[in-house]
């Protein structure tokens, strides 16, 4: 039994004092404390009152012992709270939160404030989530009587895809934690001592120079805005939220995804999805809403007329396949399925090849010698065609694709297809049977894989195509007994379907690049 | 492996011979201080005489009053050992022949005798004003034994008290070390037997002991001269200690800087080794235990336990919040005792005499005695061992000789940065852990710094701020960014831009700071603030409403001016001021520049008429107006 | 080719740059603005003039952007892509008596060469500026030789009153002040409020406004601003406008309109990387 403000809470052995008060819905505030990572005790925000204990006790790191009596609020207690609060904020810029104007301020400015350097809450990419804006209300905090001190630290923009403005650090020790005891990496450590103390990388290396994996782990746990993703700042608040899994390896490590605009602003892992121990990838965590946001998206179906590909509509595309499938017998004809589409739409290349009696089925780059083996004359291809003029046979090609990867600029029809994060479905991961959410709209007219290969069933006559959603795929699926299975990619695969992604994403051209004689790139 | 009396028969023999034998010894003091002072060139001298005049020298630890270093002693045969105090190479040579060679003591220059016998005109070294107040336990060898020879510390009853407390019971041990109410002598003053039985008490089996050896404190020496002059008194407590909590590891965590101290224990630890008395099965008792050093790179936080601990796992020197205490969950998670050095040189003296007989030294609470570095504005500064419970005056003017150049007695700053100031008004309190708290201070490692009516409190809290905020480990928030805002507007006071404002925000962050750190760093931080403000408000409203430094140290609000009747124009002044702030003709009264003058203070000290003063800015304005 | 001569950081998001190019140098009058391009890719950025110094002239620029990144990212020595000016039109100067001027922001530095020209001509000039904290305030050693009076308003009280450009107005006029000319520069907020201030007392109030721009030559529409009903055009007529009358709503909801295109813009900006640089100089080993 324990007692809390006056009130009795249940004992549970081995919690903290913080612990238990948030399972009773008492409100204790904490800068350093996080879910995910061991207790710290450096902010010192959580200070209580066991009685029984001469001064305070840090609520994060006591462990409550039965029978002690513990108070969370008092007048001493809120202005030790008040003044320490002072002091971090006297390091911190928060000539916003002083300000008498910010709130007309926030009214008018709204939108237009990005800055280089941070210097306020009011160009502050973390403003809507910061944790020290938070405690300030809470404690209704306005004036500071201390200097303000800026620390005129350097600001780190030359390591790719995150800004490291430690000017705004509050030394809460979040990032160090997560990426010693979470990750593992020890990338991140408190360097210097005294008040000179800061967080930074062993003798201040860039992080592309040590052997950081740029899981983004350190800024998705940042309370402030010192630690913030480049490509994925200053949004303010998304206009929703969405959870969906990654594609891009077997992995099948969950997301969930900022959604302003119509387009993915934001990426940080699931916190409700636990089977993580870990952080997601570069790839996962950093490139995504870079590569699939970008303008050289295909986003209307073409045909080749004249030598030259014409934009079309889906109808005329769909009823071109049609036509090159009616012309050609079905063994001179080949499918090659990317491993990233999503099962659903796998199903479905495999219901119309054996509807279509088309046997050549091409699962893997390997898989692309039998085009001259067994003289293929047309090759369907949903992952791009590398090494084009090795394959002398082929006369017809059609390209199903998200970017206008190998084989583009020869193929007969271009079908635009939609990003995993642009269709609904399920995927076979290592964590077994995952779903895949509709995160954003396609561009334009690009079309989910799956609606691609029913349409063009349906200008072929063929029966049993008619779906509305996947879920009824899944249903058919599910009757015959057919399992989708792990795609073999593995995390450090470099290519989304048959585009690299450093062609697309800059910063992870750069990463590459800067690593290329590592055997691990991260 | 040879049997200890036999072992201890031998070290005695060869202790005796060096007394008995006919080649004169010369006892060099070597430790840290003594080399510092210049003891290695008169070594240097005397290696080179002992060339033409047969004779031994041996490299002895410091024996206490430091403002007489160099120390050598010369022995003999059959007279007591003579010390000559601040030798120098060419003096040291000509005080042993004439001693030697010419069969002459000289009196005047000796300070006292060591031994058994008389020498005409030479009082004994423990009637020396310094010495005869001083009740050396602990130091008891400091000075005597060659550090070095494993010998010597067995012929001074070494080792006898590991050998009494292995023929006990552990919980034996423990009991007698709580009777004799030793208690922890780093600072905190935790009594030592509890803590080894709360370590004893953990289920784990796994337990290690910890010597800390990670002296800091500013003007703290006690340790590294106990270490430098005595190792085995500490490694030999380390094993009674692993042997009562029952750890079969134990660390020494000594500063890198001590690098004396260090080669001391290694060879100590060597020697340990080759007698049976470390490692496997020690004394064929079938207990086994082995130390390991660690250096520490020079961290003050790395004293604090935890920190101590993580420094020694390999991580950065941070402290943790306790609970769970080291004696829970120490170094590798494991139960763990740390003791100061200190502690564990006084443990074997315990184990060896009756409880009683150490009780009988200090006070109801503070038994036995306590080493402290006396240092600062006073004529005798040494290291000293008093009974806790000694006032404050016979430290300081019995001991100590009073105030250099008979300068008014202002405060000690007792305990180090962490300690506090205490005033001369508490002249009759005494040296114990009780009083001391009771006044704001804390006994800390035991540094105890005489401060004389030119200090100025102000830059003496900001001295203490100063290396505390550069020594804080960051973590948590009061302790990094509160002494740094505190540092900052004891600046601003010095420099007559405090405001009566300041000394709300001065109590309120000393308040903060000492509530909300997270570790004893912290916690202890404002003591010198918090005292300093308590004992000499009015020197702070001198600063803050008036613009004065009274004792003329804050270099912002005093100018330096000629006094136009007392100086005799002898024009050193003006040769020596770099910035050409001095003008005037010889014989004629010299002129300071305020505008030029940069108040390096070459001028006051280099005037031979003592004409430079130092006047409050504030009047100088009032003139000009 | 521009050369860039001079390129540091004041404080932190201003920097200072001077540019090589005579003409511009030789003909930029007090108010006018030049537009700036750091590649053959990059926007346009238009920087108002600070002051010139034989063939070279000075601006401030405030980093907001990636195009503004961009240029301040450059180092001395570099040469920029374009520079197209004097643009806009001279500010109304004249001897009006006593003179207000109010700048933040880059307006720290863009009031500057109105100061000193309304001084020139005999006014009576008050100068206040605004920053957040005082770690952000510069060039106020210059601003005071021109100003006969000099006031500085922080955010959260460091230096100065605690408040804005506005509050310090607000209170000189309460003490009895009297204005017959004002000008201010800086954050369209700040410009809005001041003119709001100055209104009742009718005093004749001119704003610079940093409108999103194209050409600068009156030739996109982009700058467009509705003042007294009118629609001008901020690059040719302005950027000066009399701030009673301009209709800041809508210049506020102009100003966010490519919110999204700017923030998408970082994401496929190409962005230097130190510890690549070094791989290909050969550096690393």
């Amino acid at each position: 039994m324990l007692v809390i403000n006056g009130n009795q809470v249940p004992y549970e052995e081995g919690k903290t004092i913080l612990e238990i008060a948030r399972e009773n819905d008492i409100y204790i505030p904490t800068l350093c404390a996080h879910e995910r990572l061991p207790s710290f005790g450096a902010c010192r925000m959580c200070m209580v009152k066991v009685h029984g204990n001469k001064g305070f006790m840090n609520a994060c790191t006591t462990k409550v012992k039965d029978g002690m009596v513990v108070t969370t609020e008092s007048l001493e207690i809120k202005r030790l709270r008040r003044s320490i609060f002072e002091l971090i904020l006297s390091e911190h810029p928060s000539s916003c939160m002083m300000c008498a104007q910010a709130e007309h301020c926030d009214k008018f400015n709204s939108g237009i404030m990005k800055a280089g350097v941070i210097t306020g809450c009011n160009t502050c990419p973390n403003k809507e989530t910061c944790e020290l804006r938070k405690i300030s209300d809470a404690l209704n905090f306005k004036t500071i009587r201390f200097p303000m001190f800026y620390k005129h630290l350097p600001i780190e923009r030359n390591d790719p895809f995150f800004d490291r403005d430690y000017n705004l650090c509050i030394h809460c020790g979040r990032c160090v934690r997560v990426c010693q005891d979470v990750e593992g990496a020890s990338i991140l450590v408190f360097t210097h001592r005294g008040h000179d103390t800061k967080v930074g990388t062993s003798f201040e290396k860039p992080h592309i120079e040590t052997d950081c994996k740029f899981c983004g782990q350190c800024v998705d746990v940042c309370p402030t805005g010192a630690l913030s993703a480049r490509n994925q700042k200053w949004y303010e608040t998304p206009d929703e939220q969405v959870s969906t899994t990654c594609l891009l390896c077997d992995k099948g490590c969950r997301f969930q995804i900022d959604v302003k605009w119509g387009r993915m602003v934001g990426m940080r892992p699931d916190p409700e999805y636990k089977t993580l121990e870990t952080g997601i990838c570069v790839k996962g965590r950093f490139c995504l809403p870079v590569l699939l946001n970008n303008m050289d998206r295909l986003r209307f179906p073409r045909i080749r007329r004249n030598f030259k590909l014409y934009p079309t509509n889906w109808d005329e595309a769909a009823a071109k396949v049609a036509e090159i499938f009616e012309n050609y017998p079905p063994s001179k004809i080949a499918l090659y399925i990317s491993p990233f589409l999503i099962d659903e739409a796998d199903y479905l290349f495999t219901k119309i090849a054996s509807d279509l009696e088309i046997t050549n089925i091409f699962r893997s780059k390997e898989d692309l010698t039998n085009i001259n083996k067994k003289g293929i004359k047309v090759l369907y291809t949903t992952e791009g065609l590398p090494n084009l003029d090795k394959y002398k046979s082929l006369e017809k090609i059609i390209l199903q694709e998200v970017f206008s990867a190998d084989g583009h600029d020869f193929a007969d029809v271009i079908l635009p297809a939609a990003a995993f994060t642009e269709e609904t479905g399920t995927i076979t991961t290592n964590h077994g049977i995952m779903t895949v959410e509709k995160v954003v709209k396609a561009p334009d007219l690009a079309l989910e894989d799956w609606k691609i290969v029913a349409k063009i069933a349906q200008e072929l006559d063929l029966s049993g195509f008619k779906f509305i959603e996947t879920s009824e795929i899944q249903g058919e699926m599910k009757r015959l007994g057919i399992k989708g299975k792990t795609r073999g990619v593995e995390e450090h695969y470099l290519k989304y379907r048959g585009t690299a992604i450093a062609d697309k994403v800059p910063d992870f051209k750069i990463l590459i690049e800067a690593r290329k004689e590592r055997d691990k790139l991260w | 492996m040879i049997d200890f009396d036999t072992m201890v028969k031998k070290a005695k023999a060869s202790w005796n011979s060096l007394h008995d034998q006919k080649k004169p010894v010369i006892f060099a003091g070597a430790a840290s201080c003594g080399r510092a002072a210049g003891i290695l060139p008169v070594i240097e001298q005397l290696k080179e005489l002992s060339k033409k005049i047969p004779l031994d020298i041996i490299e002895v630890g410091c024996i206490g009053p430091c403002y007489l270093e160099p120390i050598i002693g010369i022995q003999i045969k059959g007279e007591p050992t003579i010390l000559y105090a601040n030798v120098q190479p060419i003096q040291a040579q000509e005080l042993v022949e004439n001693y030697l060679v010419k069969n002459d003591p000289q009196p005047d220059k000796a300070i006292g005798t060591i031994g058994e016998g008389k020498i005409e005109g030479i009082q004994s070294f423990w009637e020396h004003p310094m010495i005869k107040d001083q009740v050396r336990i602990v130091l008891k060898n400091c000075g005597i034994i060659d550090p070095a020879n494993i010998n010597h510390y067995l012929a001074m009853d070494g080792y006898q008290g590991l050998k009494q407390a292995l023929a006990m019971k552990p919980e034996d041990v423990i009991e007698k070390v709580q009777e004799s109410g030793l208690r922890g002598r780093g600072g905190a003053g935790f009594p030592t037997g509890l803590k080894w039985k709360f370590t004893r008490s953990e289920k784990e089996p796994e337990k290690y002991i910890i010597c800390n050896a990670d002296e800091g404190d500013p003007g703290a020496f006690m340790n590294r001269s106990l270490i430098e002059g005595d190792p085995h008194a500490v490694l030999e407590g380390m094993v009674i200690g692993a042997y009562a909590i029952g750890a079969s590891t134990g660390y020494v965590y000594c500063r890198a800087e001590y690098p004396l101290a260090i080669d001391r224990f290694e060879k100590a630890i060597a020697a340990m080794k080759k007698h049976g008395l470390l490692g496997e099965n020690i004394l064929n008792s079938g207990f086994s235990f082995d130390i390991q050093i660690k250096k520490g790179a020079g961290a003050f936080v790395c004293g604090e336990e935890t920190a101590l601990i993580a420094s020694i796992e390999g991580e950065r020197g941070m402290p943790r919040q306790k609970p769970p205490y080291p004696s829970q969950e120490g170094v590798w998670g494991k139960p763990t005792v740390i003791n100061n050095v200190e502690t564990l040189g006084t443990v074997p003296v315990i184990l060896r005499e009756k409880s009683s007989w150490y009780t009988k030294y200090g006070t109801k609470q503070s038994k036995g005695t306590k080493t402290f570095s006396l240092v600062g504005k006073v004529k005798r500064t040494g290291l000293i061992e008093v009974p806790l419970g000694t006032t404050l005056r016979k430290v300081i003017f019995d001991i100590g000789g009073g105030i250099k150049e008979d300068k008014g007695f202002k405060a000690i700053q007792v305990g180090g940065p962490s300690g506090g100031t205490i005033p001369s008004a508490f002249i009759d309190e005494t040296l114990d852990y009780e009083e001391l708290t009771k006044l704001g201070a804390i006994m800390g490692s035991g540094g105890v710094v005489v401060i004389d009516e030119d200090t100025c409190v102000v830059d003496l809290a900001k001295y203490f701020l100063q290396f505390i905020q550069a020594e804080s480990c960051g973590k948590c928030v009061p302790c990094r960014v509160g002494n740094k805002q505190l540092l900052d507007l004891l600046v601003k006071i010095s420099k007559g831009l405090g405001n009566i404002d300041d000394f709300e925000l001065l109590e309120e962050l000393a308040f903060t700071i000492s509530q909300g750190s997270l570790c004893g760093l912290g916690k202890t931080a404002p003591n010198p603030v918090i005292t300093t403000l308590t004992y000499f408000r009015d020197e702070y409203k001198a600063h803050v409403i008036d613009k004065i430094c009274p004792a003329k140290v804050c270099k912002d609000l005093f100018l330096y001016q000629v006094d136009a009747e007392t100086c005799i124009g002898c024009e050193i002044c003006r040769k020596r001021c770099p910035v050409g702030a001095i003008t005037g003709e010889k014989k004629q009264p010299h002129v300071i520049d305020f505008e030029k003058c940069i108040k390096c203070d070459v001028c006051s000290t280099n005037c031979p008429a003592k004409a430079i003063r130092k006047i409050d800015k504030v009047s100088v304005k009032i003139v000009s107006n | 080719m521009y050369e860039i001569v001079e390129k540091y950081e004041e404080v932190p998001n201003v920097h200072r740059l001077v540019v090589r190019e005579p003409n511009i140098a030789a003909k930029a009058q007090p108010g006018q603005f030049a537009i700036l391009m750091a590649d053959e890719q990059s926007e346009r950025v238009p920087i108002s003039i600070v002051d010139t110094k034989d063939d070279t002239f000075t601006m401030f620029i405030l980093e907001l952007g990636i195009s503004s990144a961009k240029i301040v990212n450059m180092k001395e020595g570099d040469t920029l892509e374009a520079v197209t000016g004097p643009l806009g039109m001279p500010a109304d100067l004249g001897k009006y008596g006593r003179v207000v001027l109010g700048g933040g922001c880059y307006g720290i530095g863009a009031i500057y060469p109105l100061a000193r020209a309304l001084k020139e001509l005999g006014n009576e000039v008050v100068t206040i500026i605004e920053a957040r904290s005082d770690y952000l305030l510069y060039f106020q050693e210059e601003l005071k030789a021109v100003s006969d009076e000099f006031f500085v308003a922080t955010s959260d009280g460091t230096e100065g009153t605690n408040g804005h450009v506005q509050d310090v107005l607000v209170k000189l006029i309460r003490d009895g002040e009297r204005f017959d000319h004002a000008k201010f520069i800086g954050c369209t907020y700040m410009m809005m409020n001041c003119s709001h201030i100055t209104s009742p007392y009718r005093i004749p109030t001119k704003v610079a406004l940093n409108t999103i721009m194209l050409d600068g030559t009156g030739m996109c529409g982009c700058c467009r601003v509705s003042v007294e009903g009118e629609t001008k055009f901020a690059c040719v007529d302005g950027p000066e406008f009399d701030g009673h009358h301009v209709d800041w709503d809508e210049l506020m909801k102009r100003k966010s309109s490519y919110l999204m295109e700017e923030m998408l813009a970082y994401q496929t900006a190409p962005h230097t990387c130190k510890a690549l640089e070094k791989a290909y100089s050969g550096d690393s080993k």
